[in-house]
């Protein structure tokens, strides 16, 4: 069966994202937009992840524990795991692979930490939005060793994009999908991108406001509705964990 | 000017060994999107880059450019090193900055 997702959504821990991007906000507001799952991926940090999914859990969402991954080419890439261990596991590597830089929350935002109330329990002082050391083939292996699904994001934009830093999709990356931003027009895409073809794409929202996040407009077929079935669609190579 | 000797105005060292054949160096070119390098980089261009990820050499291969210059002491993997070596593209790597490159590239003449 087909199911409504966004698999790119950041919270207030993100500098960038709006204060308002709490766990119950954006848990309700994928309700209200009547997604069935939803991903939330922060810059380089899964420090959220435990709030929003208990806040999904309660209202029925499901819920995918993931991070936006920046590699040490400068790409950005949606890393998703099976549960919110594996998430914690993939953050305490990407924190020693961060360049140790406080967060200036003049310029690029506060980093907020909440629980599952929205209350404010901490901030991230290290700053978050940098390239870590990790390649993405490390990256991507590290994710695989988890269980997780890597998705290179927004790869029809300018920057941050694993088309545009590299060029073009290295070999020996196992990916399935590739992200799509919100306003790509997908068949175009297509067209300027034939040797792409292989690859499915899922347009996510990117969301750094509650109003991005996306309506039902991306599906993603799936055995059943639950975070395994959205890893297992993703990647592959699931089956080998 | 050709590639050894741009590496030696540069005090660079060849990280890919002696080149199989010596190639003229035809211009310069500085960038860090791939996909950018591979519009707008002309032939016979040597190419400074801080990126040392294995998709350099396909980009130097497939706008067949003189040579890849990795600036600021920044180390290699040896897996793109191999595979420069296997396609036969000279990397050349100096501590100097893109600037200092190119400013030496300059009164090179190139």
């Amino acid at each position: 069966m087909k199911y409504a997702v966004d698999l790119h959504i950041h919270s207030a821990l993100s500098p960038c994202a709006d204060k308002d991007m709490t766990p119950n906000n954006i848990v309700n507001m994928a309700k209200i937009k009547g997604l069935d799952v939803i991903a939330l991926t922060d810059h380089n940090s899964c420090a959220n992840l435990k709030a929003v999914s208990k806040c999904a859990e309660r209202s029925g969402l499901v819920f995918v524990p993931g991070m936006e991954l920046e590699t040490s080419e400068e790409v950005h890439l949606i890393c998703l795991f099976p549960d919110v261990a594996a998430a914690v596991e993939m953050q305490c590597i990407v924190y020693s692979a961060l360049p140790h830089m406080a967060n200036r929350d003049d310029i690029f935002g506060r980093q907020l930490i909440m629980d599952e109330t929205d209350r404010v329990i901490a901030e991230e002082s290290r700053m978050l939005l940098s390239a870590t050391a990790l390649t993405s083939e490390e990256a991507y292996s590290v994710v695989r060793r988890l269980g997780g699904a890597v998705i290179p994001a927004h790869v029809d934009r300018p920057s941050n994009s694993i088309l545009a830093n590299l060029g073009f999709i290295p070999e020996g990356l196992g990916l399935k999908y590739l992200e799509l931003s919100k306003y790509c027009d997908r068949v175009h895409f297509g067209v300027v991108h034939p040797e792409l073809g292989g690859y499915g794409t899922v347009i996510s929202s990117d969301a750094h406001d509650l109003g991005s996040i996306l309506e039902r407009e991306t599906f993603l077929e799936l055995s059943e509705l639950s975070c395994d079935a959205v890893i297992g669609c993703l990647s592959d190579l699931y089956k080998f964990r | 000017m050709n590639v050894p000797e741009l590496s030696e105005k540069l005090g660079a060292r060849i990280l890919t060994g002696e080149p199989a054949q010596v190639i003229k160096v035809e211009g310069m070119y500085c960038c860090d999107l791939l996909s950018w390098v591979m519009s707008y980089a002309k032939k016979g261009s040597a190419w400074i880059t801080v990126h040392t990820h294995l998709n350099i050499v396909a980009v130097a291969t497939l706008m067949e450019l003189s040579c890849i210059i990795i600036p600021d002491g920044i180390e290699v993997d040896e897996t793109t090193i191999r595979k420069a070596v296997k396609e036969g593209v000279t990397i050349l790597g100096t501590k100097l900055s893109a600037y200092e490159i190119c400013c030496v590239a300059h009164d090179c003449g190139i």
